[in-house]
C-alpha cells in the first residue's frame, strides 16, 4: 500500500478526532483488498492509489484518500464487504451519488468506500398499498419517472433530485421545495433493509402505526451512514394531485415577501411550495437564465398550491389577494405547464448561476421558526457585511429553511478564513433564534464542531452513545454527525431524598424523583393516568405520573407549533386548538384522561389523518428525563432539522421504557372551516375494504378512512376530512358510493366523541373480560385477516396503514394471525418478537436507562 | 505541464464545485456507476495529476480514454464548466507522459478520411466482405462498412441567384452517405435557398483532434477556412452533428494563433446545422408520411455543442401521417463517438445495446440519425439486437422522401414513384 499523502486544500480534520481515530494500517487494508479480490469480480474493486482519487470527495469539495472502493451489486455483497472490512477494523463509508453538502462521503480517515450506484433497481411499485420498494442506488428522479405512469409521485424532491440516490436521501433525511406541505424524507420511509456494522442484514420495524419496538426506521433516516448501510427502501408514495397552480409574486423587499408568507399561513392555506429569492439572487439568476424575473425587485416568492381543482382555484385567488395586500407589485399565475416551468426555471438555476460568478461558493442551510425568517435574513446580511461578503439567499420560506450563499476563492487564504468565521456566526445566530444549524444538508464533517452550538454535552453524549449502540466498534463513517464531548458528563447532582413526589410539577422535580428512585433501587412506571398500562405488558411498579405537568409552554400560532407539557389532557388540547382554528392530527376528541405524552409514548392510532405515518410525523421535539435523571432536549420548533440524530423519533412508541417524556413540541395544521364525517355500511366487509383501497390510490381521497365492525354483522366504512375541500371531497365520495350502490350518512362533528367512546369501551371490555389483539399487514392483505376473524368478533381496521384491532372473547385470536403484533387475553400478554433487533434495542435502552429502573431489559425478562 | 497551461487549466477546473449534476448525463457513468468514469471524476483526475498528486499514469489514462467526448456533461453543468478543455488538456499531457500508439484500425481510419475515394472504396468493399468471415485486425472496422447509398437525384437547383448557403460535405458523409447530403441540399432548395458547394474543402479534423493529432486537425481546419472564405459571409451548412460541432469551434482551436484567430472565429460564426437553417426558413415544405413510427437518435454534438438538437427533433416530428415518438434517451450519445467504437468496442456495444433496448420497446419502423458515426453505430446496434425490421436513416433522406411524396401527390400528372424517390 502506498502512503496516502495530503491533498491540496485539505483542512486538518484530525484535530477534531484528537487521539480518538487514525487511518487503518496498511496491513489491515491489504488484508481487506485481498479478501475482496477473492470474492468479487475485478471490476468491482478499486485499490490502486491513482484510481482511488476519484472517490476522495463529495459536493463539499474537500478531498481525502480512501483505501479501497467496492461496487456492490446486491445486498449480499454489501454484507460481504462490511464483514470483510469490519473484521480488519477498516472504516466503511456508504456512497450514493456523493452530492451531499456536508462531507458525508468524504473519507476523512480513509477506509472502504462502498459504492451503491449499481444497486439501482426499482423492485416494486404497488399503488394499492401506496408504496415503492427500491434499491438504495435508485436516483430520486428515476423513481418519479417510474411513478408517473401510475399517476403517483414520491413527495420529497431535493433540488438535487436528478442526481441524488434514495439511499443518500434517506441517509441525509433530505428535504425539498414540496416538503412544506408533504414533509421531508423521513415522513415517507416505511421500512428499511439495512446491513449493520457486524454484517448482519435486517429489516427495520415498520414505521407504520402498528409498529412494536422502537422507531429504528426513523432514527436511521438521517443517520448519514454512521449507524447502518441501507440496502433496500420501502417508501410511501402518493397519488398526484388533481391540479397544481404555480404563481410568482414580486415584492419591493424581503420583509414584504415574508409578511405575505405569514399571511398565507394565517389564512389557513398550506401551499405545496413557498420559495423565496432575494434581490441579489434575482440579479444573478436573471443574468444567466433570463427566466423573466424582475431584477429591480427586492424579493420574489414562488408559490404553488395543489389539490382538487375547486380548492386550487379558491386558494390561488386568495393568495393573489393576500399578495396584493402584502404589497406585491406584480403577481403572475402560470397558465400552462410550460409557463409554470418558466417560473421554476429561475429558482432552479439559482445554485448554478451563483456558481458562475465565483470559482467557489459555500451554501449554508439553517432553519429557524418560520416567523423569524426575516430577522434571520437580516442577521445573515449583517454578518456578511461584517466579514466582507455580499451574502445572498434563497429560502424554503414555508419551512423557515434558509440557504445563504457565500462566494469565495479557495486560493485566497484570508478569504477562506473569513468565510469560515462568517459561516460559524450564521450558525450561532440561527441557534440564538431557536433554530437548527442544518435543515436538510446534514452535519457530516462540516458542522461537527458546531453541533455544540445547539446541543449540550448531555445530548451529544446520548447521540454518540446511540451511534455506539448500532456500531460498537465505530467502523461506519467515522468523524461524522456527532462526537462525544471530551469528557463524559457526570450524572446530575443528587441530594438526599427529601420531599420528592411521584407526581412532579416540573421537569426538575421529575428528574429529582428519578434520581431518588435510582438511588433507592425503586422500579418506576411512567405514565399519565395509567389508563392504558395493560398495553405495556409490564406489571405496574411505582407510578411516576405526569398528570401535574399540564402547561402549554409555548404556542406559536404563526409558526404552527405548540409546546406542551406531557401530562396535558390530549382532548383538552385538541379543544383548545380548535378554538384557535388549528388542529394536531392525532389528538382525540374524548377521553380527558389520555395525556399528550401518553399518546406519544404509545404512538396511539388515530384514523383522521390516515395517510400520515403516525405521531412521528407530528412531534418535532421532546424534552425527556432519562434513567439518570438527566433532562434532555431534542428537536426544535422548526419544520426541518437534521442536526445530529433524530432522537425524538425514539420517544414515539417508547412505552415509558426510555424515560419520562416531560414536554413535546407538536406541529399543527389549520383546521378547515368545513369538515366532513360520515359513514356508509354494508354486510360484506370486503366490499368496503375494496372501496377504501381505491380511495387511497386516488388524489380525491378524504384525509381519513377506517372500517369498523362495532356490532356483529354491521360493517361500516367511515371517512373524515379536515383539509380544505370538504365539498368536492363529499361529492366525490358520494359518487364513488353510487357506483358501488352504497349510500352515505353524514354526521355532525359531535359524533366523533361517541365513535371514540365506543372504541374505548370495547377496548377496555376486551382487556378486562376477553381478548384485545392488534397488528398490521399490507392494506391489501387486510381481507385475509378479516376473513379469519370469527363473525361475532368486533374489529377496527385501518385500510390506509394496514393496522387492525380485534375485540374478542377470551383466548379467541390465534397467535398465528397474519401480522399480529400484540395480544392481551385474560391478563396474558404476548408481543411479536422484534426479530434480530433485541440486542440493539437493549443497548438503546441501556443508553437511556443504564440501571433498568423503567423496566428490565428484554434479554433479561 | 507548462505553468501557463497549468494555471489556465486549474482555473477552469476551479469552476467545478463537484456538485455532481453532470453525472446522470454521462453515458459512461450510466454504464459503470463509477466516479472514475464520470465527468466529475475525470475533472478530479486531471486536477490531481496537474497538481502532481497522482502520476500521469494508468489510472488517469483509463479514466480519460473511455470518455466519449459527447459533452453531455457540459449541457448538464449548472456552473458552465467547459469540460472539453479540461479533457483536451488532460489528454495532451497524457500523450506526452504516456505516448500511446493508436490501434491499427484507428490509424487506418484517420488516414482514410483524408482521401474520400479510398474511404468510399473501403465502405464498398465492406459491403461485399461483410458476408464473409473477416480477418481479426479488420473486425473493428466492421461498423463502418456495408451501407449502400440510394441513388440520389437532385431537385432542379436554384441557379438564377447568388448562393444563400455554402454546403460543407464532410468526409464520411460524402463518401458513405452522399444520399443524405443530396437530400439536405434538395430540402434547402425546396425551401427556396440556393446552395453552393465550395471547392477545396475536406475533412473537418474532429477525429484527428480527438485522437490527439492536433497538428493534422489544424491543417485541415485551415484548408476549410480558406475554401469557405471564397463564399463570403453566407451560412455554412452541413449534415453531420460531429463535423458541425468541430467547425463551430475552429474559433477556439485557433484562439492562441494570432494569424488565424479572427478568421477562424468568423468562419465558426457562420456554421449551422442544415436542420436549423431549414427550420428557420419561412417557406414551408409540404410533407407527407406513410404511417410510420419514427424515433430520433440525436447527434450529441449537435445537442451539446451547437445546441441545435431541438431543430432536429422539431423537423423529425413534422411529417403529417407519420408518428414521431420521443424518448428520454433521445439526446444521449449512442457510443459511436468518432473512433470510440473502434478503440473501446466493448463499451460502445454496451452503450448502444442499452439504447436499442429503450428504442425497441417503442417499436419504431425507423431510427433517424443526423451524424454519420451515429448512423453506422445505430445500424450496428440494430443488427446486434437482431432487429432487422427497423431502418436506420439520416433525417434528411427521410424528410426528402416525405417532401417528394407530398409533391407527387399534389401534382399527380407529373407522375413519379413516391416511395422510391429520391
Ligand atoms: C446543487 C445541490 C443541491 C442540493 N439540494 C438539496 C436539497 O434541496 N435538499 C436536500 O436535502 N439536499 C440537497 N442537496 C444535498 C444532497 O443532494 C442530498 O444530501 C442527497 O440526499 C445526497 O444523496 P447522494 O446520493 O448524493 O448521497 P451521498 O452524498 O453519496 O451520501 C450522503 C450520505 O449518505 C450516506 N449514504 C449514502 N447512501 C447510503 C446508504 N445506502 N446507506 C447508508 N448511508 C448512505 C453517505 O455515507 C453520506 O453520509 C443538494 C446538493 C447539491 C450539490
Ligand atoms: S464528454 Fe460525455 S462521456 Fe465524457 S465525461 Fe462528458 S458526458 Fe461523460
Ligand atoms: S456539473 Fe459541473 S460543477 Fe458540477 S460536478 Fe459536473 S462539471 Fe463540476
Amino acid at each position: 500500500m502506498h502512503k496516502q499523502g495530503a491533498l491540496a486544500g485539505q483542512l486538518d480534520r484530525l484535530w477534531v478526532a484528537g487521539a480518538r481515530a487514525s487511518r487503518a494500517d496498511s496491513a489491515a487494508v491489504q488484508g481487506v483488498v485481498s479478501a475482496l479480490n477473492a470474492t468479487l469480480q475485478p471490476d468491482q474493486v478499486i485499490s490502486d492509489r491513482e484510481r482511488l482519487l476519484a472517490f476522495s470527495y463529495d459536493a463539499t469539495g474537500e478531498r481525502h484518500w480512501p483505501d479501497v472502493v467496492v461496487f456492490a451489486q446486491s445486498a449480499q455483497e454489501v454484507e460481504t464487504a462490511v464483514q470483510i472490512a469490519a473484521a480488519q477494523g477498516v472504516y466503511i463509508l456508504a456512497r450514493g451519488s456523493s452530492s451531499n453538502l456536508s462531507g458525508g462521503t468524504t473519507p476523512v480517515l480513509g477506509g472502504l468506500i462502498l459504492s451503491l450506484t449499481r444497486m439501482n433497481h426499482i423492485r416494486h411499485v404497488d399503488v394499492l398499498n401506496r408504496q415503492a420498494v427500491v434499491e438504495p442506488g435508485v436516483i430520486n428522479a428515476d423513481l418519479q419517472v417510474a411513478l408517473q405512469s401510475w399517476h403517483f409521485f414520491y413527495p420529497p424532491d431535493p433540488a438535487s433530485h436528478r442526481i441524488s440516490t434514495l439511499g443518500g436521501n434517506v441517509a441525509e433525511n433530505s428535504g425539498g421545495p414540496h416538503c412544506v406541505k408533504y414533509g421531508v424524507t423521513v415522513n415517507h420511509i416505511i421500512q428499511l433493509e439495512v446491513v449493520l456494522a457486524d454484517g448482519r442484514r435486517l429489516l427495520t420495524p415498520t414505521a407504520r402505526d402498528y409498529r412494536v419496538g422502537l422507531d429504528i426506521t426513523g432514527l436511521l433516516t438521517g443517520s448519514e451512514g454512521t449507524m447502518a448501510i441501507v440496502t433496500q427502501i420501502t417508501a410511501q408514495i402518493a397519488p398526484q394531485p388533481e391540479q397544481t397552480a404555480t404563481m410568482l409574486a414580486v415584492f419591493a423587499s424581503v420583509d414584504e415577501a415574508l409578511h405575505t408568507v405569514s399571511a398565507i399561513i394565517a389564512h389557513h392555506i398550506v401551499p405545496s411550495t413557498l420559495e423565496l429569492l432575494d434581490k441579489k439572487s434575482l440579479e444573478i439568476v436573471e443574468s444567466f437564465v433570463h427566466a423573466g424575473y424582475p431584477v429591480d425587485a427586492g424579493a420574489v416568492l414562488l408559490i404553488e398550491v395543489d389539490g382538487p381543482s375547486a380548492v386550487v382555484q379558491a386558494q390561488t385567488a386568495a393568495i393573489a389577494d393576500i399578495a396584493a395586500q402584502g404589497g406585491a407589485h406584480e403577481f403572475r399565475i402560470a397558465q400552462s405547464a410550460l409557463e409554470a416551468d418558466a417560473l421554476w426555471k429561475g429558482r432552479r438555476a439559482h445554485y448554478g448561476a451563483a456558481a458562475r460568478i465565483a470559482p467557489h461558493l459555500w451554501i449554508q442551510d439553517v432553519t429557524v421558526p418560520r416567523p423569524l425568517l426575516a430577522e434571520m435574513m437580516r442577521d445573515v446580511i449583517v454578518i456578511g457585511q461584517h466579514h466582507g461578503f455580499n451574502i445572498f439567499c434563497s429560502a424554503h420560506a414555508g419551512d423557515g429553511n434558509l440557504h445563504p450563499i457565500i462566494t469565495y476563492d479557495p486560493a485566497n487564504a484570508d478569504e477562506v478564513a473569513r468565510m469560515r468565521q462568517a459561516d460559524h456566526d450564521i450558525l450561532a445566530a440561527c441557534v440564538n433564534r431557536g433554530g437548527a444549524i442544518t435543515g436538510e444538508h446534514g452535519i457530516g464533517i462540516d458542522k461537527l464542531e458546531n453541533l455544540a452550538l445547539m446541543y449540550g454535552p448531555r445530548e451529544r453524549q446520548t447521540m454518540s452513545d446511540l451511534k455506539h449502540a448500532f456500531d460498537p466498534s465505530g467502523v461506519l463513517n467515522p468523524l461524522k454527525v456527532v462526537l462525544p464531548p471530551p469528557v463524559r458528563p457526570s450524572d446530575p447532582h443528587w441530594e438526599e431524598p427529601s420531599d420528592h413526589t411521584w407526581t412532579p410539577n416540573t421537569a426538575q422535580e421529575a428528574s429529582q424523583a428519578v434520581m431518588d428512585a435510582r438511588q433507592a433501587g425503586i422500579q418506576l412506571s411512567v405514565g399519565g393516568y395509567f389508563t392504558g398500562w395493560a398495553m405495556t405488558g409490564r406489571p405496574l411498579t411505582t407510578p411516576l405520573s405526569t398528570s401535574h405537568l399540564r402547561q402549554i409552554v409555548d404556542f406559536d400560532k404563526d409558526n404552527l407549533t405548540v409546546e406542551v407539557e406531557a401530562g396535558m389532557s390530549a382532548s383538552e388540547l385538541a379543544q383548545w386548538l380548535r378554538h384557535e382554528g388549528l388542529q394536531s392530527p392525532f389528538l382525540p376528541y374524548s377521553s380527558p384522561k389520555t395525556t399528550v405524552g401518553g399518546m406519544i409514548a404509545a404512538n396511539a392510532r388515530n384514523w383522521r389523518h390516515a395517510y400520515l405515518l403516525g405521531w412521528r410525523d407530528v412531534v418535532l421535539g421532546v424534552e425527556w428525563i432519562d434513567g439518570r435523571g438527566q433532562i434532555l432536549r431534542f428537536g426544535r420548533k422548526t419544520m426541518k432539522n437534521v442536526a445530529g440524530y433524530d432522537v425524538t423519533k425514539l420517544a414515539v412508541g417508547s412505552w415509558g421504557r426510555l424515560g419520562l417524556i416531560s414536554k413535546a413540541i407538536l406541529r399543527l395544521r389549520p383546521l378547515a372551516p368545513q369538515r366532513l364525517l360520515g359513514y356508509t355500511q354494508s354486510d360484506t366487509v370486503d366490499r368496503l375494504l375494496d372501496m377504501a383501497l381505491q380511495f387511497g390510490a386516488s388524489a380525491s381521497r378524504p384525509d381519513g378512512v377506517v372500517i369498523t365492525r362495532l356490532k356483529p354483522g354491521q360493517a361500516q366504512l367511515w371517512i373524515a376530512h379536515e383539509s380544505p375541500g370538504a365539498e368536492p371531497t363529499k361529492e366525490w365520495v358520494e359518487g364513488q358510493g353510487r357506483e358501488a350502490g352504497l349510500t352515505w350518512t353524514w354526521l355532525e362533528e359531535d359524533a366523533w366523541v361517541s365513535w371514540e367512546d365506543e372504541r374505548t369501551r370495547l377496548w377496555q371490555q376486551a382487556l378486562q373480560h376477553g381478548t384485545y389483539a392488534e397488528g398490521g399487514v399490507l392494506p391489501t392483505h387486510l381481507s385475509h385477516v378479516i376473513n379469519r376473524v370469527a363473525l361475532d368478533h368486533l374489529f377496527i381496521v385501518y385500510p390506509a396503514s394496514g393496522a387492525y384491532e380485534i375485540f374478542a372473547g377470551p383466548n379467541d385470536v390465534p397467535l398465528n394471525l397474519e401480522g399480529l403484533s400484540r395480544r392481551i387475553s385474560e391478563g396474558q400478554y404476548w408481543q411479536q418478537p422484534t426479530d434480530g433487533w433485541d440486542a440493539i434495542e437493549d443497548r438503546i435502552r441501556h443508553v437511556f436507562d443504564p440501571d433498568g429502573i423503567f423496566g428490565p431489559s428484554k434479554s433479561r425478562t | 505541464m507548462q505553468s501557463v497551461a497549468r494555471n489556465s487549466i486549474l482555473s477552469e477546473i476551479d469552476h467545478c464545485n463537484k456538485c455532481g449534476f453532470c453525472l446522470p448525463a454521462c453515458p459512461t457513468y450510466q454504464l459503470t456507476g463509477s466516479e472514475l468514469h464520470s465527468p466529475r471524476g475525470r475533472i478530479a483526475m486531471v486536477e490531481a495529476a496537474t497538481r502532481q498528486e497522482i502520476e500521469w499514469g494508468q489510472g488517469i489514462e483509463e479514466s480519460l480514454s473511455y470518455c466519449l467526448s459527447c459533452r453531455a456533461c457540459e449541457t448538464a453543468c449548472p456552473s458552465g464548466v467547459r469540460y472539453h478543455r479540461i479533457l483536451e488538456a488532460g489528454r495532451t499531457a497524457l500523450a506526452q507522459h504516456r505516448p500511446r500508439r493508436l490501434s491499427w484500425a484507428t490509424r487506418q481510419i484517420l488516414g482514410t478520411v483524408k482521401h474520400p475515394r479510398r474511404l468510399r472504396r473501403l465502405a464498398g468493399i465492406g459491403h461485399t466482405f461483410r458476408k464473409w468471415p473477416m480477418p481479426r485486425a479488420l473486425l473493428p472496422l466492421l461498423p463502418l462498412t456495408g451501407y449502400q447509398a440510394a441513388v440520389a437525384e437532385p431537385v432542379s437547383p436554384i441557379s438564377s441567384k447568388k448562393p444563400d448557403v455554402a454546403f460543407f460535405e464532410g468526409c464520411v458523409m460524402s463518401a458513405i452517405f452522399p444520399d443524405a447530403n443530396r437530400a439536405a441540399q434538395n430540402l434547402l432548395q425546396r425551401a427556396g435557398l440556393a446552395v453552393v458547394t465550395p471547392q477545396g474543402q475536406g475533412c473537418c479534423g474532429a477525429l484527428h483532434l480527438h485522437a490527439g493529432q492536433r497538428e493534422e486537425a489544424v491543417a485541415m481546419a485551415k484548408a476549410n477556412i480558406l475554401a469557405f472564405e471564397a463564399t463570403g459571409d453566407v451560412l455554412v451548412v452541413n449534415t453531420a452533428g460531429g463535423c458541425g460541432a468541430m467547425l463551430s469551434e475552429y474559433g477556439e482551436l485557433f484562439e492562441h494563433d494570432e494569424q488565424w484567430a479572427t478568421r477562424a472565429q468568423r468562419f465558426s460564426q457562420r456554421v449551422r446545422d442544415w436542420s436549423t437553417v431549414l427550420r428557420q426558413q419561412p417557406q414551408e415544405i409540404p410533407l407527407a408520411g406513410s404511417g410510420e413510427r419514427v424515433v430520433l437518435q440525436n447527434s450529441c454534438h449537435l445537442v451539446n455543442v451547437e445546441h441545435a438538437g431541438d431543430d432536429a427533433a422539431a423537423l423529425a416530428s413534422s411529417v403529417p401521417g407519420d408518428q414521431f415518438v420521443g424518448y428520454p434517451g433521445q439526446d444521449r450519445c449512442c457510443g459511436s463517438a468518432g473512433t470510440y467504437n473502434i478503440e473501446h468496442q466493448e463499451w460502445a456495444l454496451a452503450i448502444v445495446t442499452a439504447k436499442m433496448a429503450d428504442i425497441t420497446a417503442l417499436r419504431p419502423n425507423r431510427i433517424l440519425v443526423n451524424n454519420p458515426g451515429c448512423h453506422l453505430q445505430m445500424r450496428w446496434g440494430a443488427e446486434q439486437a437482431g432487429d432487422d425490421s427497423v431502418q436506420v436513416e439520416h433525417l434528411a433522406t427521410y424528410l426528402e422522401r416525405a417532401a417528394a411524396r407530398a409533391a407527387a401527390s399534389s401534382q399527380p400528372t407529373q407522375g413519379g414513384s413516391p416511395d422510391g424517390a429520391p
